[in-house]
């Protein structure tokens, strides 16, 4: 990650196209972040920003119209912010990528058309975590959500890039639903993140009694019938 | 409560007007073997003190994981001592460094077996400090392993400098004429100095100490049980330096009555240095300035008169307090505060008992013989403490992983919990 150096605004291609780079990332794995790229490179690198918000409803599509907001603020704030730590230039991993040099494994997961009970449960409870957090220190809940962004990549060897994309952008958000399929022990590994992530900034008693309130709250659901949170604990 | 033990001295003198001197002797011998064995009880009995002590001072999800490793190491490290331990610290000892005989112990003489008892107490006691130091993240078999290693080499071989030689011979800083009466050293500060370096190679519990600087506290489950088990530690303690004589003699009431008053001194010191401080008055530091109390008069209270107990535990109760407030400072997780209690008290009290010598008092020569013992602990025990650990971490893992400290030792790695009622019932998958 490099520091941007420049004044107020992005005004040189190559930080602009670190800025999208970097702003698309959470939303999408990286062969469509790639697509993407090559797509505002040939239309819009020349272009004022104010073409940004046509790039973004060009390139969401589908199930991604509801992030296209999100999408659009995160990219405005990284073409706008100089404090910003911004991505290397990926311009040679795009020549790469269109000379047919990068392999991408196809997606192990698919989004969910109805959340299933143990995800349901899943939801709940990262929800249900965060809200006892946030109820004690809105900061430290903010920082929390931060390091899980920051370090559910440490686990790519046990989810797919989709579930760390999707992972990220619910942990800058707090908003929705995670959708793609997880198994119990990808659920644990989730939750394990935040609970470290919760002794850091509240300490461990604080993190102990949050978790074990949004578990006896996750109980009371329906679907805590079929699938016992206790489970991915 | 003066006619009963009037009597009980007329019966016993009245059988001594006809007997032999053999009579005499045996008699002496089963009054020694008697009050030895009781003593050899009430240390066995500290261990419950120890186990309700660091439990109470853990979180519920680890308590049966303390009182496991205070259960087991007293087991384990028993069979060790006598198998290994006991031959290094007590056997004819001709260099001066180790023992040479009495390993497995099999046939011996009758007070052989009463002193081998009392001596296995004293071990089992050394091992079981650090087990609260490096509580809550520890894995069970590789702190067993380490219990093993204490009891056969670490304590037995720093015992035999100073205590060695019972079947001939002599240890070496016993030559220089090192006082530690029932082991403010040789037990509590070894067993401190293992617990420094185990809390080093573990690192602080997870969450303990924020990136940012910050530190958040980890309170104890039961703060009852942590006094319970400083009361019964305290009584225990009348068996640990009581019996150090080894022998029913008159000065028992001397030494357990300095034992107490200096107890008594350790927590009030304690209590003043927290107020000095502005801090609040801890149950915990207080429990535990009177366990620095007794550890600090461990060395001299055969050889101090009483007023000089109760500054050597109104200073250990202080020292404690300092001690765990540096131990803040350096960032370092020891949950009980046992390199405190056991560690720094345990120096001042060897210190103390050189200075505050009935008879010979500020003898510079003698303190200075103090301070070779003390510092002959140090750089034996935490050198070889800390390869220990550190060896036992790359082999078999000492630090327990991340999600085993967030389930809880007791489930982790007993699959029981001490509170079903309050704790989670299937934290995760049955193994096997």
């Amino acid at each position: 990650m490099i520091q941007q150096k420049s004044g107020s605004a992005l005004n040189d291609v190559t930080m602009k196209r670190r800025a999208v780079y970097t702003a698309l990332q959470p939303f999408f794995d990286m062969k469509q972040v790639l697509e993407a790229l090559w797509h505002w490179e040939d239309n819009y690198a020349s272009d004022h920003k104010t073409s940004i918000r046509k790039f973004i409803n060009e390139i969401c599509v589908g199930d991604m119209k509801d992030k296209a907001n999100a999408m659009y603020h995160n990219l405005m704030l990284n073409l706008q912010d100089r404090n910003i730590e911004l991505d290397e230039d990926p311009y040679s991993l795009m020549l790469a990528y269109r000379g047919g040099k990068l392999q991408f494994a196809e997606p192990k997961s698919e989004k969910l058309l109805v959340l299933t009970p143990p995800m349901v449960v899943f939801n709940r409870l990262l929800q249900g975590f965060m809200e006892q957090l946030a109820s004690i220190e809105h900061y430290y809940e903010f920082k929390v959500r931060e390091y899980v962004g920051e370090n559910v990549g440490e686990y790519s060897h046990e989810l797919d890039l989709q579930q760390v994309n999707e992972i990220r952008v619910w942990m800058k958000y707090r908003e929705g639903e995670l959708e793609y399929n997880y198994n119990p022990k990808q659920m644990s590994r989730v939750l394990h993140l935040l609970y470290i992530a919760a002794c850091e900034f509240f300490g461990p008693t604080v993190a102990d009694k949050c978790l074990s309130q949004a578990v006896n709250a996750v109980e009371r659901i329906p679907e805590a019938r079929q699938f016992a949170p206790k489970q991915i604990l | 409560m003066k006619k009963p033990f009037t009597l009980i001295a007329l019966l016993a003198t009245l059988p001594l007007s006809n007997a032999n001197a053999a009579d005499t002797a045996t008699l002496t011998l089963n009054m020694d073997t008697v009050w030895v064995a009781i003593a050899a009880a009430l240390v066995f009995f500290m261990q419950a003190g120890f186990a309700l002590l660091e439990s109470g001072m853990s979180r519920a999800k680890n308590s049966v994981n303390v009182i496991m490793k205070n259960y087991v190491d007293a087991c384990v490290g028993s069979l060790v001592y006598w198998l290994v331990g006991f031959g290094i610290m007590f056997g004819i000892n001709h260099s001066g460094w180790f023992g040479e005989d009495h390993f497995f112990v099999n046939v011996a003489d009758d007070f052989d077996y009463t002193f081998l008892m009392f001596q296995t107490m004293f071990a089992a006691t050394a091992v079981t400090i650090a087990s609260g130091a490096m509580a809550e993240r520890t894995h069970y078999r590789a702190y067993l392993l380490g219990a093993v290693i204490i009891t056969a080499i670490i304590y037995p071989v720093y015992g035999s400098w100073a205590w060695g030689g019972a079947y001939g011979g002599s240890g070496w800083l016993a030559d220089m004429g090192f006082i530690d009466f029932a082991g403010s050293t040789v037990v509590h500060s070894v067993g401190g100095w293992v617990a420094l370096a185990g809390i080093l190679v573990l690192g602080p519990r997870m969450g303990r100490f924020s990136n940012d600087g910050r530190a958040h506290p980890i309170p104890g489950h039961n703060l009852t049980s942590v006094a319970l088990g400083g009361f019964i530690l305290w009584l225990g303690w009348f068996g640990f330096n009581g019996g150090s004589t080894v022998a029913a003699s008159a000065n028992i009431g001397l030494i357990n009555l300095n034992t107490h008053l200096s107890a008594a001194a350790g927590a009030v010191g304690a209590l003043l240095a927290l107020m000095a401080i502005r801090a609040p008055i801890y149950m915990t530091t207080v429990i535990n300035g009177s366990i620095a109390g007794l550890v600090a008069i461990t060395a001299g209270a055969a050889t101090m008169t009483p007023p000089f107990a109760i500054i050597t535990g109104l200073v250990g109760g202080v020292v404690v307090v300092a001690g765990e407030r540096l131990l803040y400072l350096l960032r370092l997780d020891d949950v009980v505060g046992a390199v405190s209690v056991h560690g720094f008290a345990g120096v001042w009290g060897t210190l103390a008992a050189g200075i505050f010598k009935h008879g010979d008092m500020f003898n510079s020569t003698q303190i200075l013989i103090q301070f070779i013992g003390i510092s002959a602990a140090f750089l034996w025990t935490f050198p070889v403490a800390l390869l220990m650990y550190y060896l036992l971490d790359k082999t078999v893992g000492l630090r327990a992983d991340s999600i085993s400290e967030q389930r809880g030792l007791d489930f982790a790695e007993h699959y029981e919990i001490g509170y079903p009622e309050f704790q989670l019932e299937k934290l995760h998958e049955k193994r096997g």
